[in-house]
C-alpha cells in the first residue's frame, strides 16, 4: 500500500493546530498555536475571541506544518478535521479551512470526533490493542470508553455533571490561581498534604459514572466559610486534598471497570492526562495487572493538538469514511 | 481573467463568477444562517455547471465585513485557504460597499445598513460619482437613529437606505429598499477591490470588539 499522509486540522477550543501524520504513526509536523495567554485575562476561554484568533492563525499554522513536514501539497493523501464537539465558532474556522483545502487539492475530506482524537493519540505511543479501555479526562469530558475494535466506542461511564477539568478550573479560581487552573493545582498539590479529607463522590456506587459538581461545591463553600471566619487556608494542602479526591474517584472507577471488562490496554486521553498525580497513581495501580498495558501519551499529545486528529483520521480513512463539502461543525456530537 | 467573489457576511450567500468584464454566472440566496454548510457545495456547483475547475480561477474576492462575525469568518477562512492552496491573489471588499453597489443607478446617496442589535447598525454612506461609490461616512458601528439624524443635518438630497431585513422609515428624505429585491451581479464591477498583501495576516473587519473585550475595562 502507498504511504498515507494525513493533513489534520484541530480548532475545537483555543488552540489552532495543524499536523501532518504519515501512516497514522509518524508525526512529520504538529504545529500548535496556543491562545492561553490571550484568554488568561478573561479567566477562561472566550468563544468569540478564540474564533477571531483562529482566523488570524489558520493559514500561518497550515503553512508552517507543511514547511516543517517538508512535503509538497501533492503528497497529501487526505484532509482530516475535528468536526465536534467543541466551541462552534472555533470549530467552523478549522472545518471551513479543511473544506477549502481539500477542495483546492482535490483530496478526500474526513471529519473526526475530538474525543476519538484524544483516544487515538495513544497510538503514537503504542499500537492500539483491542479490547481496550480509555479513561477520557479533559475540560469538557470525563468518560470511560470501551473499545472492541477501531472506531467501536462504547461509553460505559460518564460524568453526570461537571467534567473533571472544569472542576479543576473552578476550584483553582476560588483559591485564586490563574487560568488554566488544572496545571496550577497539580503543581501546588506536589508540595501539599491531604489534610482536608474531601468527600469521594459516587465512588461506592455500582456503576462507572462520575460526579464532580458536589466535590467542587464542597471546596468552594469550604473556602468561602473559611474566609468569612478569617481562618487561614493552606492552599497547597487544599490542592493536594482536592487532587487526591479526584484521583481516588477517577482511578477507583477505572479499575472497577477493568475488573468487569477484561482488556489488553488501558489508555488515558485528554488534557487532564497531563496531571502528574493521576499519571503517578495509574502507574502504581497498574502493577497489580501485569497483563494490561498502561498507555499515557506524552504531554504534548494530551492537550489539544492536530496530531491526534491525524491518527484518528488515518483509521477513518482506512475504513473508507469520507465527508462531503457540506461538513459542518457540531457543538455536541456523539462518539461513534 | 477569471474571478470568483465570495460573500457570506450577511443573511445572503453570494457567489459571483466573472471573466474580464462579463458575469459568467452567480448564486444569490437568502439563507439566514448555515453558510458553513452551504458555501462550499454551492461554490462547487457554480463552477461545475459552468465547466470550470477551481484551478482555473485567477483571483478571489471576498467581503471582509462588517456583518455577522461567524458569517464573515467563514468566507474569509475559505478565501484565505483557497488563495494559499492555489497560490492565487486575494482581493477584499467592504460588505457594505458590495450591498450599496447594486443601487448605483437608483440614487445619488446610498446608505447600506446591517442590523447590529440594540438599535445599532453596521453602516456607511456612499455618494455615487461616475458609477463609483465614494464613501462619505465610513464603515462603522452606528446608533441607527443618530446616523439618520446626522445624515439629515449634513445632506439635503434623498438618501436610499438599503439592507436585508424589514425597516420602516418615517422621514421622507429616506427610502428603504431591500438588497434581495435589487441584487445585480454586475455590482462586482462597481466596487473598490483592495489586494490583500499578506493572506496569512488578513482578518475580517469586524468593526466591533468582542463583548468580553469591551467588558474588560
Amino acid at each position: 500500500m502507498n504511504d498515507v499522509y494525513v493533513l489534520a486540522i484541530e480548532t475545537s477550543c483555543d488552540e489552532t493546530s495543524v499536523a501532518i501524520i504519515k501512516n497514522g504513526k509518524e508525526v512529520l509536523a504538529n504545529i500548535v498555536s496556543s491562545q492561553i495567554d490571550i484568554h488568561k485575562k478573561f479567566g477562561g476561554v472566550v468563544p468569540e475571541v478564540a474564533s477571531r484568533h483562529h482566523v488570524e492563525n489558520i493559514t500561518v499554522v497550515l503553512d508552517e506544518a507543511l514547511k516543517v513536514a517538508n512535503i509538497s501539497l501533492d503528497d497529501i493523501t487526505c484532509v482530516a478535521v475535528t468536526e465536534g464537539p467543541g466551541l462552534i465558532g472555533s470549530l467552523l474556522v478549522g472545518i471551513n479551512a479543511a473544506k477549502a483545502f481539500s477542495y483546492a487539492l482535490k483530496k478526500p475530506l474526513i471529519g473526526v470526533h475530538h474525543i476519538a482524537g484524544h483516544i487515538y493519540a495513544n497510538h503514537l505511543v503504542s499500537d492500539l490493542k483491542f479490547p481496550l479501555m480509555a479513561l477520557v479526562v479533559s475540560g469538557g469530558h470525563t468518560e470511560l470508553v470501551y473499545m472492541k475494535d477501531h472506531y467501536e466506542f462504547e461509553i460505559i461511564g460518564s460524568t453526570r455533571d461537571d467534567a473533571v477539568g472544569e472542576a479543576y478550573d473552578k476550584v483553582a479560581r476560588v483559591v485564586g490561581l490563574p487560568y488554566p487552573g488544572g496545571p496550577q493545582i497539580d503543581k501546588l498539590a506536589q508540595v501539599g498534604e491531604d489534610t482536608y479529607h474531601l468527600p469521594r463522590v459516587m465512588l461506592e456506587q455500582d456503576n462507572f459514572d462520575f460526579s464532580f459538581s458536589g466535590l467542587k461545591t464542597y471546596v468552594i463553600n469550604f473556602v468561602h466559610n473559611a474566609e468569612q471566619r478569617n481562618e487561614p487556608i493552606y492552599k497547597e494542602n487544599l490542592a493536594k486534598s482536592f487532587q487526591e479526591a479526584v484521583i481516588d474517584i477517577l482511578v477507583g472507577k477505572t479499575f472497577k471497570a477493568i475488573e468487569q471488562y477484561p482488556v489488553k490496554q488501558l489508555l488515558v486521553a485528554g488534557g487532564v492526562a497531563a496531571n502528574s498525580g493521576l499519571r503517578n497513581r495509574l502507574n502504581e495501580e497498574i502493577k497489580k495487572y501485569p497483563d494490561i498495558e498502561l498507555v499515557i501519551p506524552p504531554l504534548k499529545y494530551c492537550t489539544d493538538n492536530a496530531a491526534m486528529i491525524g491518527v484518528a483520521g488515518y483509521f477513518s480513512y482506512l475504513k473508507g469514511v469520507r465527508a462531503d463539502l457540506s461538513l459542518n461543525g457540531k457543538a455536541s456530537l456523539d462518539l461513534k | 481573467m477569471k474571478s470568483l467573489l465570495i460573500d457570506t457576511s450577511t443573511e445572503a450567500l453570494i457567489l459571483i463568477l466573472t471573466e474580464d468584464d462579463k458575469v459568467i454566472d452567480y448564486h444569490y440566496e437568502i439563507i439566514k444562517r448555515d453558510h458553513s454548510t452551504l458555501l462550499m457545495p454551492n461554490l462547487d456547483n457554480l463552477l461545475a455547471r459552468n465547466h470550470f475547475d477551481i484551478s482555473e480561477i485567477d483571483r478571489l474576492i471576498v467581503t471582509e465585513g462588517p456583518g455577522s462575525y461567524t458569517g464573515v469568518r467563514i468566507g474569509v477562512t475559505v478565501a484565505k485557504t483557497l488563495s494559499y492552496a492555489l497560490n492565487i491573489p486575494l482581493y477584499k471588499v467592504s460588505t457594505l460597499e458590495l450591498m450599496a453597489s447594486s443601487f448605483i443607478d437608483k440614487g445619488m446617496y446610498i446608505m447600506p445598513i446591517i442590523d447590529a442589535r440594540r438599535g445599532n447598525v453596521f453602516g456607511a454612506l456612499y455618494h455615487v460619482k461616475q458609477n463609483r461609490l465614494v464613501p462619505i461616512y465610513p464603515d462603522q458601528l452606528y446608533s441607527f437613529s443618530e446616523l439618520l439624524e446626522n445624515v439629515k443635518q449634513n445632506i439635503s438630497e434623498d438618501v436610499l437606505v438599503v439592507g436585508l431585513g424589514e425597516v420602516n422609515l418615517t422621514d421622507t428624505q429616506f427610502t428603504y429598499l431591500k438588497v434581495s429585491d435589487y441584487f445585480n451581479p454586475k455590482c462586482v464591477f462597481n466596487v473598490t477591490l483592495t489586494l490583500v498583501d499578506n493572506v496569512h495576516t488578513f482578518v475580517p473587519s469586524y468593526k466591533r470588539k468582542a463583548e468580553a473585550e469591551l467588558n474588560l475595562k
